[in-house]
């Protein structure tokens, strides 16, 4: 039975999506069994792991999945033996009119998924950055949440809307819903602004439970750029190291 | 706002946020936990629905990191250039003259 992770932030272009791609690529090279659900309109995993291809899921994608107009079988992409793709699509943003709407609006994605979950160990989604229906959905779907951040000053504010927002869902549809880690990407020490935030945040959040630090890398801007994994473009780079490294915690937590 | 120390925004405990909630069902299986999850329903009205897309979503991507650039830009130079001269900049700004405010910025001393 597969354990749920929303990779999320409210904040824009922290690394939900380098999270979700490479975390799921790590994982499945541990030999566990991945699905990816990309439920952000802006389908930056889904162009990333597909490409052009995604045109080809206008009528079997996250949105029409929510909107029951099909059946997530036919939705779903084999990228590798153990790595699979739940896309979204263009029209996604469409679907939300539609989704707010409709009866049981929060639970559309949970319902979706059900199904699927004995075939998987883990299922990762990447969330847009919006506090709108497809995050809600997400997070009450989920069992865990991933919090990527920045270590700057908007940054750390992003992150504790989150933990508002995961209170909220936990006193409203999802009581069950963990914090799994927070993982501070994007950290160099060019500047002493991420380490000066680094130990305020601790300071602030003493419990706060923090993963491995995902580096600064050109890498993983080439990487995504190119739709590959980091393993796939600098296996034995820093980068690929600490993504590995973080899924290993991951399996620790989540496996015990 | 003082940028000296992060506010704190959460008021809760983070320790708490790592397990589930008011949770006697931690022990039985992870399905069985599944099947408890509360059928309430979250109320986000359409409008509303529809301001928190503007404000995050879509164009937000967008928006928020002008916000964020505007405030940096705001507290920072404010610092850089000390409260009068600050305020004669965003006078200048104000005029909403791109040439004139070229010409005035060419000539602002720190
Ligand atoms: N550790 C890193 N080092 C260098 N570049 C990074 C790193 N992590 C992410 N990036 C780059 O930062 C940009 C934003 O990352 P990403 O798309 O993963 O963020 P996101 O949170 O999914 O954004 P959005 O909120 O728009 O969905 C991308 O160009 C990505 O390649
Ligand atoms: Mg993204």
């Amino acid at each position: 039975m597969a354990v749920v992770i929303s990779v999320a932030n409210q904040k824009g272009g922290v690394g939900k999506t380098t999270l979700t791609m490479n975390l799921g690529h790590a994982l499945a090279s541990k030999g566990k069994r991945v699905l990816l659900v990309d439920i952000d309109p802006q389908f930056n995993l889904t162009f990333g792991l597909i490409g052009m291809e995604v045109l080809n899921y206008e009528n079997s994608n996250v949105g029409t999945l929510m909107t029951r107009e099909s059946e997530i079988n036919d939705a779903i992409v084999e990228i590798s033996d153990d790595l699979h793709l739940l896309p979204s699509h263009l029209n996604l943003s469409v679907k939300e009119i539609e989704i707010i709407n409709a009866y049981n609006r929060e639970r559309r994605l949970e319902k979706a998924l059900t199904p699927v979950l004995p075939d998987y160990d883990y299922v990762l989604i990447d969330n847009p950055p919006s506090m709108g229906i497809f995050l809600v959905n997400s997070l009450t779907a989920s069992d865990y949440v991933l919090i990527p951040l920045e270590l700057s000053y908007f940054g750390v504010i992003g992150m504790q809307l989150m933990f508002n927002l995961m209170r909220m869902i936990r006193e409203e549809t999802n009581e069950n819903l963990k914090l799994l880690g927070l993982v501070p990407n994007k950290f160099t020490r060019q500047t002493k602004v991420p380490k000066t935030r680094l130990r305020e945040l601790k300071e602030a959040y003493p419990d706060a439970p923090i993963l491995t630090t995902i580096p600064k890398a050109i890498a993983l801007e080439k990487a995504q750029g190119k739709g590959m994994s980091i393993f796939e473009f600098e296996n034995d780079g820093r980068a690929a190291k600490a993504f590995m490294k973080l899924a290993g915690e991951v399996v620790k937590i989540v496996e015990g | 706002m003082s940028r000296d120390k992060l506010p704190k925004l959460f008021d809760g405990s983070v320790n708490e946020l790592t397990r589930p909630s008011r949770s006697k069902a931690g022990e039985g299986s992870r399905s069985s936990l599944k099947s408890k999850k509360k059928q309430k329903t979250l109320y986000i009205t359409l409008d509303m629905n529809r301001k928190l897309i503007e404000l995050y979503g879509e164009e937000g991507r967008r928006q928020s990191i002008i916000v964020e650039d505007a405030v940096n830009l705001y507290y920072y130079l404010k610092k850089a250039l000390g409260e009068k001269k600050f305020n004669e900049l965003l006078s200048a700004v104000g005029r909403e003259d791109p040439e004139f405010l070229a010409e005035y910025v060419s000539k602002l001393r720190v």
